[in-house]
């Protein structure tokens, strides 16, 4: 049997290229599936759809209706429905779509299912909602500036302060695995592919819809229950809850295939020689992660599904006086919610330690430790739910087995600091850009580690839960862990993903500025939180101005420090353009052995790997490859 | 002629093992199993939470009972559809298609009667917590079981496709056609039965437990 090609037909050329399937045809698709979702909701229930008024909440179906054909009409404008159809009748399998190199920049607006293709969507895709989501941080900070309501008014402060939670959240869950291990997995295993490439692509846009849908929120009224989406609350709110609800359960959506996929990928497709035991750290770290989001997905979106009926069909999930109940969703919410947190974290322990090895020239100090660490996380997060509702009507015997549940995670997560303090030890280290970032993950993770065992400690949660300790508590794991890991990742990476090299001055300046800021920030907020300040409320006793001030500040130097990074982008990326070396930090493992740029198909052949991850400072033996490279020749 | 990433082509670019492709629908076949459970999970959850709950006496608003004959009649035409195509599938290809196509009539025949039971129920989705799980578990799955559907239903269109031209036809991957058809074959028919197991449980849940 032989290869066949795919795009046989010459790629169009010019304002012709703008016909046919891609993102311009998705998005008119996509707005012409919102109107006439309106309109037939609009038919069903008799009313209209109003905007940015009083009203704007009272016509459920036709919002929903709206948003799902709104969806379908972009993916369908994509061209995700053609290959599906041609299968329905009849036609052989094909895995690739707009592959080739001939396609150019247009690639990039299209469904495409060339691995580092989607890896570099899911980079620029992420990055821009990670702005706007930032950008929410200075606005709710700005709010805060003053005790009493001066900017917004309450309602528009939580709106802000959900749009915030929920976008950095929905899209950070995919911030480290999305652009990273799209691109580095196939490479790592010597797949050359994911196991569903297509599937690759849709996860990259079922997300950014998910994300543009959460911004008409403003049209409805916003919604006022925070990322946590908690009912009652939710049930009550406007048509912007809506926006809300079907964010997150596209989220979910693209969550869990993407779980899916990757686990199918690492499971079955690696290449001759990459046993278990020579899986790269950062593979491990994806896998665990995996497992999670395909499991724990699916109960959110079945949580929103429900919250969903109850607002559109009548039913009554969570309307307590119809015999539901919001405690019900809480609980649905938190099953998803725990293993959610660690799905942030996982990735970024495996950069830090996949970096580390490179930067301290010392192979992984207790790989077996550092891999049962990441499974006993995976494990341990589905038992710990509880901890979230200690205070919100837990029977209180119930307490103290989520308690130790919860104080036992310290375990696996304790592996993990061993590892890396065990891999820098007496290594040469080198404190280029991506290593700073790495050691100062470890600083601030240690802190939300810390101060995670006060709010799992039930005595203490009675007075932290709810108030900006906990609010500290998760920025310091996920802004001082998962944004640290990203940022150690796109320094490290870049140069072989885009070919260019990165400013390692303004590189520098932003990992300072950002470090100090950072911290200035949310160190405060301990002390806030135990002072009694709680979360999500638009006024404060003014007592507290002082500190709320210095942290306001310290947050619009976050904001300048991410300006750094964005020019180092734009002046590297975009104007300078210095090509990178090919191997500019004498890296050992696979990605760094292929030529700048990575040709389509990754490798000429299948690499057969001979060796463990992570031969820095061993000397190679006669005879044998010294590293884990493909032993037949390079692409 | 362009190279990709998954259809090499040139004389000095390795395919991928041939082997890879169906492994990974053996496996995902599975692991689509977990997804499916987790989410038809939190059903079982909120029906057991809202029934021990019973909220002001509200799991039942009034006289809320489904008619058990559209139950068993749902529940069976799912059962009959996946043990059919499931030892089908152990079988000759000839034999999928035939059962494969009785398997997605039956699906669809399920599908169209829980929608018919809706028009015909006499309770709504606001009589209390058990409408509600029933509605949304029941619902949900009729709508996930056209997942199901279409991917039997392409496993039909392939095996028709063949039996027309007379042969299989060279696929991009560089694995057979039919490796391939024979391995979206076994998964989907695995599926297709832990899926039905859920409805049976849905069944005994909404219909004898209630
Ligand atoms: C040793 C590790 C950890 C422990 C013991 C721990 C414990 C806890 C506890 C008990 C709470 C509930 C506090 C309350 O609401 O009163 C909490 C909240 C939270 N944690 Fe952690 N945590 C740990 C690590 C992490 C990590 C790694 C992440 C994410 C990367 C994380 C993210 C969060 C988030 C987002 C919340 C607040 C959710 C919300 O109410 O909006 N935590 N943590
Ligand atoms: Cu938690």
């Amino acid at each position: 049997m032989s290869a066949v090609a795919v795009s046989s037909a010459a790629p169009r050329t010019g304002w012709r290229k703008l016909w046919g399937f891609n993102m311009l045809t998705g998005i008119l698709l996509g707005i012409g599936g919102w109107f006439l979702g309106q309109l037939i909701g609009n038919h069903i229930t008799g009313q209209d759809v109003h905007y940015y008024s009083a009203q704007a909440g009272e016509n459920d179906i036709s919002v929903m209706l709206g948003y799902t054909l709104g969806v379908i009409g972009f993916l369908v404008g994509l061209g995700f429905a053609n290959y599906p159809l041609k299968r329905l009748l009849g036609h052989p399998p094909a895995l690739a779509e707009r592959e080739s190199e001939a396609e150019g920049v247009f690639r990039y607006f299209t469904l495409s299912t060339d691995h580092k293709v989607v890896a570099k969507q899911y980079m620029v895709g992420i990055g821009v909602f990670f702005f706007v989501a930032g950008l929410n941080a200075m606005l709710i900070r700005t709010e805060l500036l003053q005790p009493n309501v001066h900017v917004f008014g309450a309602n528009q402060y939580l709106t802000l302060v959900g749009m915030h939670g929920s976008m950095m959240m929905g899209t950070m869950t995919s911030g480290l695995l999305g652009p990273f291990a799209t691109w580095l997995v196939p490479i790592m295993i010597g797949s050359r592919r994911m196991a569903f490439s297509r599937l690759s692509a849709f996860t990259f846009w079922v997300l950014m819809a998910g994300e543009v849908i959460l911004l008409t929120t403003i049209f409805f009224g916003g919604f006022q229950t925070g990322w946590t989406g908690y009912q009652p609350l939710g049930a009550e709110g406007t048509a912007g809850y809506d926006a809300y609800i079907m964010f997150f359960a596209l989220v979910g959506l693209s969550m869990c295939l993407f779980g899916f996929n990757l686990v199918v990928t690492i499971t079955t497709m690696r290449a001759r020689g990459m046993t278990w035991s020579r899986l790269p750290i950062f593979v491990w770290g994806a896998y665990g992660t995996a497992w999670l989001m395909m499991l724990a997905a699916p109960m959110l979106i079945a949580a929103l599904l429900m919250a969903g009926m109850d607002r559109t069909v009548q039913t009554a999930f969570y309307i307590p006086g119809q015999g539901g109940s919001a405690y019900l969703f809480e609980n649905l919410f938190w099953v998803f919610g725990h293993p959610e947190v660690y799905i942030l974290a996982l990735p970024g322990m495996g950069i830090v330690l996949e970096l580390m090895t490179v930067f301290a020239r010392k192979p992984l100090w207790g790989y077996r430790l550092a891999v049962a660490g990441m499974l006993g996380i995976s494990f341990l997060s589905w038992f710990v739910w509880q901890h979230h509702l200690f205070v919100s009507g837990i029977n209180a015997d119930l307490r103290p087995f989520y308690m130790l549940s919860t104080e036992l995670i310290s375990l696996p997560t304790g592996f993990i600091f061993l590892c890396a303090m065990g891999t820098l030890w007496r290594g040469r280290i080198r404190f280029t850009v991506p290593m700073l970032f790495c050691l100062a993950w470890v600083f601030n993770f240690l802190w939300g580690g810390i101060s995670g065992v006060f709010n799992s400690d039930v005595p203490s949660d009675v007075t932290t839960h709810g108030s900006f300790f906990t609010m500290a508590h998760f920025h310091y794991t996920i802004m001082g862990g998962l944004i640290f890991a990203f940022f150690a990742g796109i320094y490290y990476w870049v140069p072989k993903m885009y070919g260019v090299r990165l400013s390692e001055r303004l590189g520098k300046i932003h990992f300072w500025t950002l470090f100090i800021a950072f911290n200035s920030t949310f160190a405060p907020l301990f002390a806030l939180g135990f002072m009694g300040m709680p979360r999500r409320v638009v006024s404060y006793n003014p007592s507290w101005q002082g500190l709320n001030d210095w942290v306001s500040i310290s947050a619009y130097c976050i904001g300048l420090s991410m300006l750094v990074f964005l020019f180092n982008v734009v002046w590297s990326l975009v104007v300078k353009r210095e090509p990178a070396e090919v191997n500019p930090w004498h890296a050992k493992s696979i990605e760094w052995t292929l030529p700048t740029p990575v040709p389509v198909h990754d490798f000429d052949e299948i690499p057969v790997f001979d060796a463990d991850p992570y031969p820095y400072g061993i000397e190679p033996v006669p005879g044998r490859a010294p590293v884990a490279a493909p032993v037949g020749g390079r692409a | 002629m362009e190279a990709s990433a998954s259809a090499p082509v040139g004389r000095h670019i390795e395919p991928e093992p041939p082997e890879w492709q169906p492994r990974a629908l053996w496996v995902g076949g599975r692991l689509i199993c977990g997804s499916i459970s987790f989410f038809f999970a939190s059903f079982v959850f909120a029906f057991f939470y809202l029934k021990a709950l019973d909220l002001n006496h509200n799991w039942k608003i009034g006289n809320v009972v489904p008619d058990a004959g559209i139950g068993i009649a749902i529940a069976a035409l799912y059962l009959f559809s996946a043990v059919v195509y499931r030892l089908a599938a152990r079988r000759t290809t000839g034999d999928s298609m035939a059962a494969g196509m009785i398997a997605v009539f039956m699906g669809l025949a399920a599908v169209a009667l829980q929608f018919i039971q809706y028009i015909v129920l006499d309770f709504g989705a606001a009589s209390g917590g058990y409408a509600a799980v029933f509605f949304g578990w029941t619902a949900s799955y009729a709508v996930v079981s056209l997942m199901g559907l279409y991917w039997i239903q392409v496993q039909v269109a392939t095996l028709w496709r063949v039996r027309r031209e007379g042969r299989m036809r060279e696929t991009e991957v560089p694995t057979s056609e039919t490796a391939l058809l024979l391995a979206g074959i076994e998964a989907s028919s695995f599926y297709w039965g832990y899926f039905v197991a859920i409805g049976v449980l849905a069944y005994i849940l909404l219909y004898l437990v209630g």
